[in-house]
């Protein structure tokens, strides 16, 4: 087998209603691209994209998942062993900023504890019809202790600094915090039943599921 | 009062709702389901759009609610639980969000960008969700709806048709309601699998009979997901489903997609038509009168059956992007696989339109013989068909399944290449690797795993054909009878010895060697038994003489066939009651036939696979085959001609390739 192109693998989540813009601010951030109409999600999709951040190559495996799926039965797989979260809104649409609540008690309940999150209102370059001010955003994220940003998927504002900011916290938390945990396999194996991060060295496999 | 009330709305409609084009009426649920139920769909339709249209006139305010007469309660503002006005919020929130899916269906079709398209695709949703309360809307149904929309206006006819039938049939004023009730008879059966909470009537398809409130609910579509993989893949293809379930991706992952949407984003809109037109066939040819509609119980079961196709077309499939394949790809090459499903053209230009029927030909095979055989000869029509290798190219097994104890393992022979072979064809490496497989003691010796290493191993062995058969066949008298279980020859053997699932490691080479042999055994009896029920069933003239009722006997033998199949894939020893599977009288005269044409064959080390291609070489011949042919089902016979015409063919090339091992 080829030794892995990225050191690191990240699982991020993309969760806010239906409509708010996460299929687009996958594709913008993964793609470079943007489409007016996006087909609706079911159930779930994921793109990859492999950044690098302070030399070491991080490779994102990003999940995008349905708006209208907050059900438990369904949503626990999607939870499972993602460590950082991007919630999101959309800045002309007051009912999917007010559910952010709502989503944010899902992740409480059904994400590994810890995990890192993000709180996004997307649509910020639609201006004329904005209803939630950035201020209230940054409020909402304070409240639930989270970080806070303004995006546009559309014109590109914001995106690749959200996603980016999330895996320095995610990297920060998991791998700069154990100390040669890339060179040891065992701790690798640790990394992926413990935290859920998926590590790989420079002579091991990766192993894929994270 | 009444004006005071419309006065009300009025501003209502103003000040909260601008957005939408169409306001329903208020309390919708008791208005238009009182008017419109389902199946008077014909004119209700525009019945409801006469209403909204002209509501600010002709609307009367909710009559059954309490507060009616309550200012106080009865008011936009109010919060109140009983205030009728939250009826009208929630069926404007409820069209605001199926407008917006609506709005973004099928992006690259432009039919779909048609205003009157949407506003009659909105309509239609919501219709529906005010006859089903307790489902409401779920993202997907749009998409069905839409597909059953552009169908049924593709055939509709203008006024100007001449022919006054077809006008009254397909008229195209009528496109919207006849949709409608389309919609609603489909939505019958795919219910369950959008299901997201525990029903509230009581005819809930998740309702387990016998503790229905000690289980946590689980959705239905999880269900089908995993009966899809680990019941129904399982008994097809185990070592796909052992690959898949190792792999981590689990079924809900792709299954809820493929199965809410009936397929329309693995496939392009047309081939996905051809899909449905099969999965509808099945549903109509399963109801009788007493189920259909009222309780379609079984769903659409088939679709389950065109997922496991599905997954054994990719299951060796290399995209040139994606060269990893499902069965030896990682996690993320699975999740590829599986999540964007590849295109897959087939490889004769002139059958380019068969592609969906191939998959539903398939499906109908695998739901009517669910089991390891059917799905064999399924990757060979894969192959012939689709250019789909049978097997992975990379030999990618792990490493732990070699734990025969290297001082036990016979010394390994060198196969020369057989003469009619370029040796640069000749894999070297990979029988022994197969037979170790086959022997090794910590296999769990589940059957149907054992049933996929002796078919890999069988067709090495076939192609290392004559050198190899010294190597193995120290077990005797191969060539004494077809029916090998009751002639003794394992009779010295204590039952444990015989057939043991304890997997220990500690049985001798020659015990597993016996046991390889013995589920040898017991496939071909049970082949040489569903031979000779199928040619009773298809041919009751030719068949033999004397005059017994055959077609029952013979779907006696099928039965018992069954049960002996479901044994041994459970991991329990299944008892083959011989008089049950051939009447005795026949088997004598067949044992003689046979016996004779026996002696004229070559070493029949590889009888086994006379089950698996159901026209074997050694002894049954063409002919046979194409008698199986005609006893299959008429809807899939052409198909099946194909199939096992190319099954003869490749079986009757002297020691070529059956199962496609060779590049």
């Amino acid at each position: 087998m080829p030794p892995p192109h990225y050191d690191f693998l990240i699982k991020l989540l993309l969760i806010g209603d239906s409509g708010v813009g996460k299929s687009c601010l996958l594709l913008r951030f993964c793609d470079d691209a943007w489409t007016p109409s996006f087909i609706t999600t079911i159930g779930i999709d994921f793109k990859i994209r492999t950044i690098e951040l302070d030399g070491k190559r991080i490779k994102l495996q990003i999940w995008d998942t349905a708006g209208q799926e907050r059900f438990k039965t369904i949503t626990t797989a999607y939870y499972r062993g993602a460590m950082g979260i991007l919630l999101v809104y959309d800045v002309t649409d007051e009912r999917s900023f007010n559910n952010i609540r709502t989503w944010h008690a899902n992740i409480e309940q059904h994400a590994s504890e810890g995990v890192n999150k993000i709180l996004i209102g997307n649509k910020s370059d639609w201006v004329e019809k904005k209803v939630i001010s950035e201020d209230q955003g940054k409020e909402l994220a304070n409240e639930l202790g989270v970080r806070f940003m303004e995006t546009s998927a559309k014109v590109n504002e914001g995106v690749e600094e959200a996603f980016f900011t999330l895996a320095r916290d995610i990297k920060a938390r998991l791998i700069d915090s154990q100390p040669e945990v890339s060179t040891s396999a065992n701790n690798a194996a640790q990394g992926s039943s413990g935290g859920g991060l998926n590590v790989n060295s420079a002579n091991a496999q990766p192993s894929g599921c994270c | 009062m009444e004006g005071i009330f419309r006065l009300a709305e009025d501003e209502s409609v103003i000040d909260f709702e601008t957005r939408l084009t169409v306001i329903p009426v208020s309390s919708a649920s008791s208005h238009v389901q009182s008017e419109f139920e389902p199946g008077s769909t014909n004119t209700g339709l525009s019945h409801y759009q006469d209403n909204a249209d002209s509501n600010t006139s002709s609307r009367s305010l909710p009559s059954s609610s309490t507060g009616r007469n309550d200012w106080s309660l009865n008011n936009p503002l109010s919060l109140d639980s009983s205030n009728p006005w939250h009826a009208y919020f929630s069926a404007a929130e409820t069209r605001k969000i199926i407008r917006q899916d609506v709005e973004r269906t099928f992006p690259e079709i432009p039919y779909f960008r048609q205003i009157e398209v949407q506003n009659a695709l909105t309509n239609i949703l919501f219709l529906y969700t005010q006859g089903n309360g307790d489902l409401g809307y779920r993202q997907g149904m749009h998409e069905l709806l839409a597909c059953i929309y552009r169908v049924v206006d593709y055939d509709s006819v203008g006024d100007d048709c001449i022919n006054p039938q077809l006008q009254e049939l397909c008229a195209s004023s009528y496109v919207a309601a006849d949709a409608h009730a389309l919609f609603e008879l489909v939505m019958k059966y795919m219910e369950p699998w959008y299901e997201w909470q525990p029903s509230k009537s009581a005819s809930s398809f998740t309702t387990d009979k016998s503790s229905p409130a000690l289980k946590p609910y689980v959705a239905p579509i999880i269900n089908a997901c995993s009966s899809l993989r680990d019941e129904k893949l399982r008994s097809v293809d185990p070592f796909l489903w052992e690959k898949l379930r190792d792999g981590g991706v689990e079924p809900q992952m792709y299954g809820i997609r493929w199965l809410r949407l009936l397929f329309t984003r693995e496939f392009t809109l047309n081939e996905a038509m051809i899909l449905w037109d099969g999965l509808f066939a099945s549903v109509a040819v399963e109801d009788t009168p007493s189920t259909s509609l009222t309780s379609p119980q079984t769903g659409f079961e088939f679709a389950l059956w065109i997922s496991v196709a599905m997954l054994m077309r990719v299951r060796n499939h290399r995209c040139r992007t994606e060269p990893r394949q499902v069965v030896t790809g990682s996690y993320s090459d699975q999740l590829t696989n599986l999540l964007r499903y590849p295109s897959i053209p087939s490889t004769h230009d002139s059958k380019s339109a068969n592609v969906s029927s191939l998959l539903l030909t398939q499906a109908r095979s695998l739901m009517t013989y669910p089991n390891p055989s059917t799905g064999v000869s399924i990757m060979m029509q894969n192959r012939s068909e689709l250019g789909i290798p049978v097997q992975p190219r990379e030999s990618n097994f792990p490493k732990q399944i070699h734990k025969f104890p290297s001082s036990t393992l016979p010394p390994k022979p060198h196969f020369p290449a057989p003469g009619g072979l370029a040796p640069s064809l000749f894999d070297k490496q990979r029988l022994p690797d197969r037979i170790h497989r086959i022997l090794d003691g910590n296999d769990s010796l589940n059957i149907q795993r054992g049933l996929q290493n002796t078919l890999g191993a069988i067709s090495d062995l076939r192609k290392n054909l004559p050198d190899i058969s010294h190597a193995l066949s120290r077990n005797p008298s191969w060539n004494s009878s077809s029916i090998s279980l009751h002639n003794g020859r394992f009779d010295n053997l204590s039952p444990d010895k015989k057939f043991s699932n304890e997997g220990d490691g500690a049985k001798s080479y020659r015990n597993l060697e016996l046991e390889n042999t013995e589920l040898r055994n017991i496939f071909e009896t049970l082949g040489e038994a569903m031979e000779w029920a199928l040619n009773s069933i298809s041919s009751e003239e030719e068949a033999f003489q004397g005059g017994r009722d055959y077609k029952e006997k013979a779907l006696q033998c099928l039965a018992h066939v069954k049960e002996i199949l479901i044994k041994e894939g459970r991991g329990e020893r299944g008892e083959i009651d011989i008089q049950r599977l051939i009447d005795p009288a026949l088997r004598n005269e067949r044992s003689l036939q046979e016996n004779s044409l026996r002696e004229q064959a070559k070493p029949s080390l590889i009888a086994p696979l006379t089950i698996t291609s159901s026209g074997s070489d050694d002894y049954t011949g063409r002919s046979k085959s194409s008698r199986l042919v005609s006893s299959l089902p008429a809807t899939f016979s052409n198909e099946s001609t194909t199939i096992v015409s190319h099954l003869s063919k490749s079986v009757n090339i002297p020691q070529s390739d059956p199962l496609g091992v060779l590049p």
